[in-house]
């Protein structure tokens, strides 16, 4: 009874006038920063959170919430239009989502992502409403061995974005752990791989080094390729078929709840959260060719996982005072900022607040859903101008957006430098999905590893007395091994059948 | 296929993974009682780099060999004159464009970022893509001022002003 009283509660807060509004400028101003290149979700709620300071506790979350919820669109955005992701966690967006604009299906593909994002949002709301100190405590289940077991898991994903060869994808993975090695040392705080030139002691950045792979590389790809003809459709082409909301309601479904578990482990992300429902989606598709080549299921699978990641990391955030991601880390400093303790008592004693943030979370997906539906026609009519128009455009804001991400020119040699390297590695079908996937899992780990060294004293066999990292890393073997077994199985069978 | 090209990228490979194996154990492997070192996760991800670049150049030997005793209709046909000719007037353009980001991103902390790379798109329509002057000077001025007003007046990113400090105001 008390749920349901809450959430009148809640929702009261929710929908008084001025939240309301607030709700809809932090949506449309974060979907603004979402697309341009680099300026995450993280990057636009720090920016924007001077701006809230005037405002009520719950006002000013609730539209900083907004502004969380819009640069994720924001970022699917661009990664579907012009392969330029503008966070990581819409890295996975770009891999089926550009194909499917460059096929002219522009706008079926904003659409389900618009819609994947709203569906999934709303049952891990539901499930984020009714069930967070239950999956907060599960959390709490998750230490180093088991958040490396999962990582493990996130790398047997390599295996769906490897392309024709699996050898190659395997290669970028471990060259993305390599390039997460460079920098200080998360043990020691020594320097690694440096030789002396300060600005690497800051590791590589991911952003910079996403922006080069995919917008960079792909504009030089694009131009050696020829004459790229602007793509018109029509207007019927643009909206969503039912076959592709029936080809996608169960990948919604799958990967949402996938990605609302992994963001709910602190650390873990909306990034992970997307490679996994991507993998997930592809497992089980009856369409499995056609993922990497702009399969609907691929958009509508990272967008749900990411979606759904991002009402996760609220758990922990709301009911334990530990950030489940980078931008709830922002979130919850803005908490401190305006007096709030998140954490196990934050339910019992600002109910009005929390009950009125997760119900704001409703109106906000709602908000951005009828916000961006009507525009997708807009938004992919950017493709009908000729590429010659459009890509030095890219160009300029992906090597403004490199700058802003640290404010220091480091961050455009990174693009530059990994614009060369992913053209290079298009040209010669090396692919960059892996490379990606290694660099945003490498650093979490070698941390995580080195933690359950140190927890068994340096016996890694402690995996063995971590019943769930176990469970993680036998799906890891069945992932990984399953297609052969499989396989071997059938040829048995087949041999057997033969000699009967 | 691109052979030659597969070979290089597996070279790279087996390169980089030996440079971090060997500057790895440096670093120190495996410290007291067993215990992770800051090498341990440079050293094996090396190897793994030097081993799966040798099987791309194993795979692409073999494919190699395999393509010389079975041959298809793409190993055998060869490009035309005119195709040579747009591949090489493409290429050309990326290296033009290569040459453009390097020269921009070496100027933009002296001639200021907005300029710098206004310039850039300008260079790019203009030489590369060929287009009508005035109109690239448009387009050029357009993106500048846009960036300017989103990045630098809204979002309060300080860019590099360098020489046109006066001109926009730092």
């Amino acid at each position: 009874m008390d749920f349901f009283a809450h959430l009148v509660t809640g929702f009261g807060t929710a929908l008084s006038p001025m939240n309301l509004l607030y709700c809809f400028i932090g949506v449309l101003l974060g979907t603004v920063i979402g697309l341009l290149p680099g300026l995450g979700s993280a990057t636009g709620v720090a920016l924007l959170l001077p701006l809230t300071l005037n405002l009520s506790p719950t006002t000013a979350l609730i539209m900083l919430a907004g502004i969380y919820y819009g640069a994720q669109y924001g970022a699917t955005i661009t990664s579907i239009l012009i392969a330029t992701p503008g966070d990581s966690a819409s890295v996975v967006t770009a891999i089926d989502g550009y194909p499917m604009a460059r096929q002219g299906r522009a706008g079926p593909a904003l659409a389900i992502g618009a819609v994947s994002s709203f569906v999934s949002g709303i049952i891990s709301l539901i499930l984020l409403m009714a069930l967070a100190p239950v999956f907060a405590s599960l959390a709490l289940h998750f230490g180093a061995p088991e958040i490396c077991a999962l990582i493990v898991l996130g790398f047997t994903s390599i295996v769906g974005f490897s392309g024709t060869s699996r050898t190659k994808g395997l290669a970028m993975a471990a060259l993305g752990v390599a390039i997460t090695t460079i920098g200080l040392d998360p043990q020691s705080g020594n320097a690694r791989f440096t030789f002396g030139f300060i600005n690497l002691f800051g590791g590589i950045g991911f952003l910079p080094v996403v922006i080069g792979l995919f917008a960079v590389a792909e504009v030089l790809h694009q131009v050696r390729s020829g004459k790229v003809e602007p793509i018109r459709t029509h207007f019927r082409d643009m909206i969503l078929k039912r076959e592709d909301w029936r080809r996608c309601r169960t990948t919604i479904c799958g990967s949402g709840l996938l990605g609302f578990f992994i963001g709910v482990l602190p650390g873990a992300g909306a990034t992970l959260a997307s490679f996994l429902g991507y993998d997930l989606a592809r497992h089980f598709s009856k369409h499995k060719d056609e993922f990497g080549k702009g399969a609907i299921e691929g958009v509508a699978a990272s967008e749900a996982a990411n979606s759904a990641a991002v009402n996760g990391a609220f758990v922990p955030t709301l009911t334990l005072g530990i950030p489940g991601s980078g931008t709830t880390a922002v979130l919850l400093g803005a908490f401190i900022v305006f007096g709030i303790q998140p954490g196990p008592l934050l339910f019992t004693n600002e109910p009005d607040l929390v009950w009125g943030l997760m119900c704001s979370f409703f109106i906000g997906s709602a908000i951005l859903l009828l916000l961006n539906l009507p525009l997708v026609p807009v938004f992919a009519s950017l493709l009908r101008f000729r590429y010659a128009l459009i890509y030095p455009c890219i160009l300029f804001l992906s090597f403004i957006g490199a700058y802003a991400i640290e404010n220091r020119m480091w961050g455009v040699w990174l693009t530059l430098a990994f614009g060369i390297i992913g053209y290079f590695m298009k040209r010669y079908d090396y692919p960059t999905a892996p490379l990606i996937l290694g660099i945003v899992l490498g650093g979490m780990f070698e941390k995580t590893l080195i933690q359950t060294s140190s927890m068994g004293g340096g016996d890694l066999t402690i995996f063995l007395n971590r019943p769930i990292a176990m469970v993680l890393f036998a799906l890891a073997a069945l992932i990984l091994y399953g297609p052969y077994l499989a396989k071997i199985y059938s040829k048995i069978r087949r041999a057997s059948a033969r000699k009967a | 296929m691109k052979p030659r090209g597969d070979y290089v990228g597996a070279l790279i490979l087996v390169a980089i993974g030996a440079a971090f194996s060997t500057l790895s154990v440096d670093y120190g492997i495996l410290g007291e009682e067993a215990r992770i070192s800051p090498g341990f996760v440079p050293f094996i991800v090396g190897l793994l780099l030097v081993v799966f670049g040798a099987m791309i150049g194993w795979e692409t030997w073999r494919s190699r060999v395999h393509a010389t005793i079975n041959p298809t209709e793409d190993d055998t046909e060869s490009e035309s004159n005119t195709d040579k000719g747009a591949r090489y007037s493409t290429t050309k353009s990326v290296a033009l464009i290569f040459g453009l980001l390097l020269i921009a991103t070496i100027l933009a902390p002296i001639l200021g970022f907005l300029l710098t790379f206004s310039i850039l798109v300008f260079a790019i329509l203009a030489g590369v893509e060929q287009e009508r002057l005035w109109f690239s000077l448009i387009i050029s001025l357009s993106i500048g001022l846009l960036a300017w007003l989103i990045f630098y007046q809204f979002m309060g990113i300080r860019l590099p002003l360098g020489i046109s400090a006066p001109l926009i105001g730092g």
